[in-house]
């Protein structure tokens, strides 16, 4: 994590305030998501609504604002550049970015959490679609496979730098000179 | 692991920036090596050494270090 500050303003660093924000977020796209389902008195969506592009909208927005404020506050390089002058093994641990050691290793372990998440919910995702489909269910149509990926897109887009919020200590506070030579006449 | 990282830093009237500038990483990581929140790779470790110019054992250890003044004076006694 490279930026302490929100906004340029709130302080986020305690984890317990990074928490808050991260929760606060997913809330806001779980409303969002509830306003599309529900929007029609309380009735789920129905076979031939259109919700493809509302779909898109909602990915393009709320991933572009998840992303803008977990990014100003991460800002790390989303994905290590291979440097084809290291073998495989120095690459995993230290690719062509400005990160260090621990960095790396955080965002690694991130990307990792993340894929796994993905993995798990497409994979239960593809076998209620396929429980679904033989039980001939009415609701089932190409807009609920589309709601229903769209948490998948915005964990694929937004998780890591979700998680690095989420599990980051309390971050070291910069301390300096002067400051260590007032601790120490004390 | 243990580590005199603080310590050492202290004595030497460096802050947590300038190390990290002199061992080409992020302050922050300087501080959670201090809290004992991250344990460094080998390469980091021994960089850490070089540039205090201690063994790594003198920085770096498995087991709780005894205060260095009781090191140092607390054996005279014995």
């Amino acid at each position: 994590m490279r930026n302490s500050k929100l906004f340029g303003v709130i302080s986020m660093v305690q984890r317990s305030r990074r928490r808050y924000l991260v929760i606060g977020v997913y809330l806001f796209l779980a409303a969002l998501m509830s306003l599309v389902i529900f929007r029609k008195g309380g009735a789920l969506f129905r076979p031939g609504d259109s919700l493809g592009p509302v779909n898109l909208i909602f990915v393009i927005l709320f991933t572009g604002i998840a992303r803008g404020i977990f990014g100003s506050l991460v800002q790390q390089a989303t994905f290590p550049e291979p440097d084809p002058d290291q073998n495989l093994s120095l690459r995993q641990h230290y690719p062509s970015s400005d990160s260090d050691e621990r960095e790396v290793a955080v965002r690694n372990w991130a990307y990792y959490a993340a894929f796994r998440f993905v993995a798990i919910y497409l994979v239960l995702l593809w076998i209620a679609f396929a429980v679904l489909i033989d039980a001939k269910t009415p609701w089932l149509s190409v807009n609920t496979c589309g709601l229903l990926l769209f948490p998948v897109v915005t964990a694929a887009i937004t998780l890591p730098q979700a998680l690095i919020l989420w599990t980051e200590p309390d971050l070291p506070e910069p301390d300096t000179a002067e400051s260590l030579l007032s601790a120490a006449s004390r | 692991m243990y580590n005199r990282i603080s310590v050492l830093r202290a004595e030497r009237g460096l802050s947590r920036q300038a190390l990290a500038e002199a061992l080409g990483i992020n302050y922050q990581t300087i501080g959670y090596l201090e809290r004992g929140d991250y344990n460094p790779s080998l390469e980091l470790a021994f960089r850490i050494s070089e540039f205090f110019r201690l063994p790594v054992e003198a920085i770096f250890s498995r087991t709780p270090f005894r205060p260095l003044s009781e090191q140092v004076y607390g054996s005279k006694g014995a």
